[in-house]
């Protein structure tokens, strides 16, 4: 496959994986938040999940609202086979170009 | 939950994204909004809120892109855009030239006014640091404002708050020639004139101290028009003699171009070009007429000294007048105030030209909205087209390239077009008024106007592409990124339009309305004189002469009547004091002085005044030694109450000073109607009449009525001046009637071009509403059909779709009505005998913009109804 991942887009698409059944925007926005540090914006989150399953690496339903949370649905991201190829490939990619770079390591 | 303000904004979040992503998605991203915001705040949730659709439409833009990087080559770039719009185009010439033109009146309006604006308001005066330099003026207590004494004006340049002044005083001469004398027009000025304005002389120098003085040498600066005209620009007239009113002046400097007439300043009641600069000499008076506050006749400018400000210069001049009233009882309760001598010069023009600008600014809004719309209809009529495109990989930069493209071919046509109406507008204007508008002259369309134009057609260029793109952008985006033809609905796009544009096209045909019906008023006014053919000649140089040349004038068969004046009928330009020995004042009332008009026997005769009370002096009484003196209504309403003004005495120190201690008396005989010669839209002024014979002053106007209406007089009378007195100069003479035109320019002007701009808004939202209606119309030509073929009344269906038109209409005109309401009250210094919310003025626009819109909207209407109902059917 010569589809490449963006930096952003790899962040989040490991977020969905992490998520694994929460992965709708809110905890995906907090998942990347508590990881960088820094803030992240919601509609930057939205926009790129939406770009990743046009591009097949994710699926979406609606899934229906959780107990006790008074009867809000939401979209559930889920990844595809696709997703995690790519995952692994573009990890891959980044070891062999990390492979030899002392100054990085500690 | 906390549903309070959390979930209203949560619901506003939905409703505000419904467009983008449709309401399932909506509200799903507000609901996580509010959840994410629950720790962060409003600010963020609102923040956040606004960065979907920015978003949304980048990442549309950039994932068509990456299809273009890996797709397809081949007819890339502008050129291909270019070719495909210029296609397009063609094939649809009717839309092109339609646009254009809408688009290049409205556009050439708002770049000529501009222009305009930019010419006579932006532009600053060419004068030295202009905005320091102020006119003076002696306001009364009734706040009148009149022109400075003799010792006020001394000693108000005098002041240390200003750096410099200068003191002047209109004038006017015959030219001595070779063969024929001319009438020229210029100033007594005193030393340092040209200093204090700030503008160096061409040549030679400014006068000095004592060549003012009474006695001295005659000597004279050249206004640099009339330098160029009788002297070629000959550097060699310095030092060298010219004859004004037959004696020699030395011309010791000629005036630098680009002078404004500041003498304008002492006779504000002529219109512009007649104050040329033809030539300056010293002001002289004695010492002791320096010294008086009695005689309002000159004007001064001063130059306020660095660091002095306005309202400092204004405290200093207040002080001194209070002073000189202290002293001086004629004087008291007189103020001097200071005014910008660059609002002086343009005058009350600022309001009429941003007012005109304002309306210019509103017509394009329409022409705007017209052509906007055209195009994003064009759009949803090539939706299927674009549709295709992009199925075959087109990216949307693409095809919002090519929509720009397109829409800039149009905008360039029509900007040629806006340039040729802008120099045909500019052009007109400018032959229109050739000078009631000052500076006028100096308007062109030079890079500054272009710059703002071309900046203005860049925009539209971009806005009209880009809109209808968004428009076909969000529907695919709305509908699931699938397809943006279908069923676009564009009667909402319809109904806003034609709101939008009947309701800007109110409020300029309020103000059409308004200023047509004003000046309809000021035409209407009484300008208190009947003989409207008579004519009036300035003459210069005559002398005693111009007894001779009346008698002869008299003599001739076409003359019935004949006089002769000091003041021109029309103007005002000597006021003066006086006292009324037979009405006692107290030390509160206001010094008395009115317009001093001193004439000739024959006068009132001669411009068809009568009198209203008492009896006109005949002959012999005005050329006896008698002193006798005629008054308007005015002063006697002002000065004399209730009391008799027969018989009154009028005493006149100036006359007594200049000519005697017994010459000062006279006695009121008659009270003739008010003549307003300032014009019809100015207030009345109380005049007095004195016999000219006790002012040796000289006359130097002569009025003659001619026995049948209309005849010519100028060259018979012209004849007779040469022949009898052959020094003297004859100025090109005019009729009253024409002259009382001349006054009315400056209205006639401004309602002619708000007329204009009613004229073009108003014919903007017909074409508008019918092409608008048109498309509605034939969008429902099936329904049209069933209704017919179901048996309808054609007036039903007649009326049900005429409905529809009509309430974007309705609101439109109501919303219109409601701004004009609010706005014209800007327009309250333009007016003349009417309100700014004159009812007639509003009712009367808005049955032009009803019935027009009216018939624009039924014309396709009707056609539609006459249509065969099965042929409609089968069309679709």
């Amino acid at each position: 496959m010569t589809d490449v991942l963006g930096g952003f887009e790899h962040r989040v698409l490991l977020a969905v994986l992490r998520l694994g059944s929460e992965s709708y925007s809110v905890p995906i926005v907090e998942e990347l938040e508590a990881v960088s540090g820094r803030s992240v914006s919601p509609s930057a989150v939205y926009v790129t999940l939406r770009r990743l399953e046009r591009r097949g690496l994710v699926t979406s339903t609606m899934a229906p609202p959780a107990p006790g949370e008074g009867g809000r649905e939401r979209r559930v991201f889920r990844i595809t086979d696709g997703g995690v190829t790519l995952l692994r490939d573009t990890r891959a990619d980044l070891d062999r170009l990390h492979e030899g770079l002392e100054v990085l390591d500690g | 939950m906390g549903d309070a303000p959390g979930g209203r904004r949560r619901r506003w979040a939905g409703r505000l994204l419904r467009p983008w992503v449709g309401r399932v998605e909506a509200e799903a991203i507000a609901r996580d909004l509010e959840e994410l915001a629950r720790q962060r705040g409003t600010a963020w949730f609102w923040r956040s809120l606004a960065a979907y659709p920015v978003r949304l439409i980048l990442d549309g833009i950039r994932a068509e892109g990456d299809t273009t990087a890996r797709g397809r080559g081949g007819m890339d770039g502008w050129s291909g855009d270019l070719r495909h719009a210029v296609r397009g185009l063609v094939r649809a010439p009717g839309f092109a030239l339609t646009a254009a033109a809408i688009l290049a009146c409205a556009l050439g309006a708002f770049t000529a006014l501009y222009g305009v604006v930019h010419g006579v308001l932006l532009e600053p005066l060419p004068y030295h640091r202009a905005e320091s330099l102020h006119a003076l003026w002696l306001e009364a207590p009734d706040g009148t404002r009149g022109r400075m004494t003799p010792g006020h004006a001394r000693a108000a340049t005098a002041l240390e708050a200003f750096d410099a002044g200068a003191i002047f005083q209109g004038a006017s001469a015959s030219l001595g020639g070779e063969s024929a004398s001319e009438f020229v027009r210029g100033g007594r000025v005193t030393p340092g004139y040209f200093a204090t304005l700030g503008i160096p002389l061409a040549l030679g120098r400014e006068f000095e101290a004592d060549e003012g003085d009474p006695g001295g040498a005659p000597v004279a600066i050249l206004g640099h028009g009339l330098w160029q005209r009788a002297f070629g620009g000959d550097p060699r007239v310095l030092g060298t003699f010219v004859e004004l009113d037959g004696r020699r002046h030395r011309v010791v400097g000629v005036a630098g171009p680009g002078l404004y007439p500041t003498t304008v300043l002492v006779s504000a009641e002529i219109p512009f070009t007649r104050t040329a600069q033809d030539y300056f000499v010293p002001l002289s008076f004695s010492s002791e007429f320096w010294g008086q506050h009695r005689s309002h006749i000159l004007g001064a400018v001063v130059r306020r000294a660095p660091g002095t400000s306005e309202d400092a210069a204004q405290e200093a001049l207040a002080a001194l007048g209070g002073a000189i009233g202290d002293a001086d009882p004629v004087a008291a309760g007189e103020t001097i105030v200071l005014t910008s001598l660059a609002d002086e010069i343009v005058g009350d023009v600022r309001s009429a030209l941003l007012l005109l600008l304002l309306m210019a600014a509103l017509v394009l809004t329409i022409a705007v909205v017209n052509v906007g719309a055209l195009f994003t209809l064009r759009a949803d009529d090539r939706a299927s087209e674009i549709d295709l495109r992009r199925t075959l990989g087109a990216p949307w930069s693409r095809i919002v390239r090519g929509l720009v493209t397109e829409s800039a071919m149009v905008v360039a046509l029509a900007a040629l077009g806006a340039l040729a109406v802008a120099r045909l507008m500019v052009g007109g204007m400018q032959r229109a008024v050739p000078y009631s508008i000052p500076r006028m002259d100096e308007v062109g369309l030079d890079a500054g106007v272009l710059a703002v134009g071309t900046a203005l057609a860049a925009l539209l260029a971009v806005g009209f592409g880009t809109a209808p793109a968004w428009r076909l952008f969000r529907r695919a985006h709305r509908s699931g990124n699938r397809t943006v033809a279908g069923s676009l609905r564009s009667t909402r796009l319809q109904g806003v339009v034609v709101a939008v544009q009947s309701a800007l096209g109110v409020v300029v045909l309020v103000g059409a309305v308004l200023l047509i019906r004003s000046f309809a008023a000021l035409r209407a006014v009484d300008p208190g004189f009947e003989a409207r053919d008579t004519w009036v000649f300035e003459v210069s140089g005559a002398g005693d002469g111009i007894d001779a040349v009346l008698e002869e004038v008299r003599g001739l068969a076409g003359v019935a009547s004949a006089a002769v004046t000091y003041d021109h009928p029309l103007e005002r330009n000597w006021v003066d004091g006086f006292r009324l020995p037979g009405v006692p004042t107290d030390d509160r009332s206001p010094p008395r002085s009115a317009s001093l008009r001193p004439v000739g026997d024959g006068y009132f005769d001669a411009i068809g005044v009568g009198a209203v009370d008492g009896e006109l002096p005949g002959a012999a009484v005005f050329s006896g030694a008698t002193r006798v003196a005629v008054v308007n209504e005015a002063f006697r309403d002002r000065f004399l109450g209730d009391r008799s003004p027969l018989g009154q005495v009028v005493e006149v120190p100036t006359a007594a000073r200049m000519f005697g201690e017994d010459a000062g008396e006279f006695v009121i005989t008659a009270v003739i109607e008010n003549v307003r010669f300032r014009g019809p839209g100015q207030e009345l002024e109380p005049a007095f009449y004195l016999p000219l014979r006790h002012f040796p002053a000289g006359a130097s106007t002569l009025v003659v009525r001619p026995r049948v209406a209309g005849a010519a007089l100028s060259g018979p009378v012209g004849d007779v001046v040469r022949r009898v007195a052959p020094g003297a100069a004859i100025r090109s003479a005019s009729r009253l009637s024409d002259l009382m035109d001349d006054l009315l320019a400056r209205p006639r002007f401004n309602m002619m071009l708000v007329t204009a701009l009613g004229v073009l808004g108003l014919a903007l939202c017909a074409l508008g509403t019918y092409g608008l209606t048109g498309r509605a119309v034939a969008n429902r030509r099936r329904e049209i059909g069933i209704r017919l073929a179901l048996g309808a009344p054609s007036g039903g269906v007649f009326r049900l779709v005429l409905g529809a038109a009509l309430r974007p209409l309705a609101a439109g005109v109501f919303v219109g009505l409601l701004v004009a309401w609010l706005g014209t009250g800007t327009l309250r210094s333009l007016l003349f005998g009417v309100g700014p919310g004159d009812p007639a003025s509003f009712a009367g626009a808005t049955t032009f913009m009803v019935v027009i819109a009216l018939a624009a909207a039924a014309l396709p209407t009707a056609r539609a109804l006459a249509a065969d109902p099965v042929r409609s059917l089968r069309s679709e």
